[in-house]
């Protein structure tokens, strides 16, 4: 005997038409257990949606999906279909209109054809939109057979949240990337904006140079010990000011000599410079470059291409072990040419 | 205390929540909000509507969680959008009790609910104005006054309700929000739909 169920709303009519497994004859309504066929009908659509089981499966997971995305706001990823054969797809669209998409495969054959026009494909899903009541309607027809126990009650439904992931998964991928794009191109602007940022010039520990200075020179008269507060570019070593003076003409002709060749030596680097370098250097009795000082701004830019900063001799610590003896120096005026030439003169 | 008690002595009506799995047993701040927006949403319904919820506890058996108005105004303030935000925490339980009470003054409504909402479907159709029908306008005109005299309208989630239109937006979508509530598993629906991307 089939037994038929009826569930009606005024928007929406659910009919189902199956077999009870009891033979006897129950007491009251009989349990439906096996489904034949499902009919919705949906005020206003021309034709019913009629199919078996997996019509009512689907029908059942998409309502259910949908409530609950449009009552909490957060997209799931739809589901994929139960068993391969097709879909029903539901969405809401706008605030108050839901977009319904069911896919033939589910529906019965013919079921679609006879009383549309002849033109009806079978091939192409049916769509309907649905107003808020009308969707209401839908998902609580659905709600009383899902309640009643004597239709069908290995159907069930079962509501849980989105977890997190889920919900962050089914974002579209656009929202997803935006913090990636959002970072790689911020990224991005800072690299432009510290390309144009000078790279900042390395600075030699000062303390070197000038906190032992007067250590360097052992020259004439270095001004024992007191380092030199107004360290100017271009220069290194013992103050030259201070120190005293080798003053024996014989010594200084042969100084000038000695610093002429070292430094003609050492100077193997092809110059850049287009005007002469100008320095003033000390030499102490031993023939060591003790200190030097840049007589012209050229010199003062061109530092790191002339040969002296590695010519420097550091002058020999005293009996304190701090403050060295002043040196006598003998102090010389040295030119470098662009041309590669080199002189040295009193100065 | 109440809140901490077994769930076997939660009042019936509750039982049919089921306990989602989020952290610390409390709700999440968009929890704590839509719940305020549903009964925000009944007030504007009904006129009565705050004596009606005083009923509805002694209807529903939850005197032990919310023992007077104050409590039940405690418990609303927990949405961190009010303008008198109470910073406590709003426990499973309490939540469920305060769903279970929209549900319940939301079923008495089903009839005016819905024939709003029809209304409202036939001018969206003929492209009316909603205020072209009286009892429509009326709720609208009432939600709006109560959403902006109890919202932060500072705090960024609300301040793009900064117009009449868009908080008519937002009272329909609420007004869709009762009608699922009153259905047969609208109450389990709307609860769980709360945690939707918020549990573990």
């Amino acid at each position: 005997m089939t037994i038929q169920r009826h569930y009606s709303l005024p928007n929406c009519k659910l009919m189902l038409e199956g077999l009870s497994h009891s033979a006897a004859q129950q007491v009251g309504r009989p349990s439906l257990d096996v489904l034949i066929r499902f009919e919705c009908h949906l005020m206003g659509q021309q034709n019913p949606l009629i199919g078996g089981r997996d019509l009512l499966d689907h029908l059942v997971a998409a309502v259910s999906d949908c409530t609950q995305q449009w009552l909490s706001g957060v997209r799931r990823s739809p589901r994929s279909s139960l068993n391969g054969k097709g879909s029903v797809q539901l969405l809401p669209l706008e605030p108050n209109v839901f977009h319904l998409i069911v896919s033939p495969a589910l529906l019965f054959e013919g079921t679609l054809a006879d009383k549309s026009s002849a033109a009806a494909s079978t091939d192409q899903p049916v769509e309907m939109t649905l107003s808020t009541v009308e969707m209401f309607d839908l998902m609580e027809a659905f709600d009383q057979l899902l309640t009643d126990s004597q239709t069908l009650s290995n159907l069930s439904l079962e509501l849980k949240p989105l977890s997190r992931r889920q919900a962050i998964a089914a974002r579209p991928l656009g929202q997803r990337v935006a913090p990636l794009a959002l970072g790689s191109s911020g990224l991005a602007v800072a690299a432009i904006a510290l390309f144009f940022v000078p790279v900042p010039k390395v600075q030699r520990p000062q303390t070197q140079e000038s906190t032992p200075s007067n250590s360097e020179q052992p020259s004439p008269q270095p001004s024992s010990g007191s380092p030199r507060p107004e360290a100017q570019q271009g220069a290194a070593g013992v103050s030259l000011a201070s120190a005293p003076l080798i003053t024996a003409p014989q010594q200084r002709q042969q100084l000038n000599q000695q610093l002429y060749q070292q430094v003609d030596q050492a100077w193997q680097t092809t110059s850049t410079f287009s005007q002469d370098l100008i320095y003033r250097v000390g030499v102490n009795p031993a023939g060591e470059i003790l200190g030097y000082e840049s007589a012209n701004q050229g010199a003062a830019d061109f530092v790191q291409e002339v040969p002296l900063q590695n010519l420097l001799k550091e002058a020999t610590a005293g009996e304190d072990g701090r403050n060295p003896s002043p040196q006598p120096l003998a102090q010389y005026r040295l030119v470098f040419k662009p041309n590669g030439l080199l002189e040295v003169s009193s100065w | 205390m109440q809140s901490t008690r077994p769930s076997d002595q939660l009042p019936s009506v509750l039982a049919s929540l089921p306990d989602p799995e989020v952290a610390g047993n409390t709700c999440p701040r968009r929890t704590r909000l839509q719940i305020d927006l549903l009964l925000l949403a009944v007030e504007a319904l009904n006129l009565d509507s705050s004596e009606a919820m005083l009923a509805a506890i002694q209807d529903l058996q939850l005197q032990d969680l919310i023992r007077n108005r104050v409590v039940l105004w405690r418990l609303r303030s927990t949405n961190p959008f009010r303008r008198f935000s109470q910073r406590r925490p709003l426990g499973i339980d309490e939540a469920k009790a305060l769903v279970a009470i929209a549900c319940h003054l939301t079923k008495q409504q089903t009839v005016s609910i819905r024939q709003l909402l029809l209304i409202y479907e036939q001018l969206r159709v003929q492209g009316l104005s909603v205020e072209q029908s009286l009892p429509l306008a009326q709720y609208l005109q009432r939600f709006r006054t109560h959403f902006r005299s109890r919202m932060n309208l500072k705090r960024a989630s609300i301040a793009i309700y900064d117009s009449d239109q868009k908080l008519n937006t937002l009272a329909l979508k609420l007004l869709g929000e009762l009608l699922f509530c009153t259905g047969t598993l609208g109450m389990q629906r709307f609860w769980v739909s709360l945690f939707d991307g918020e549990a573990a």
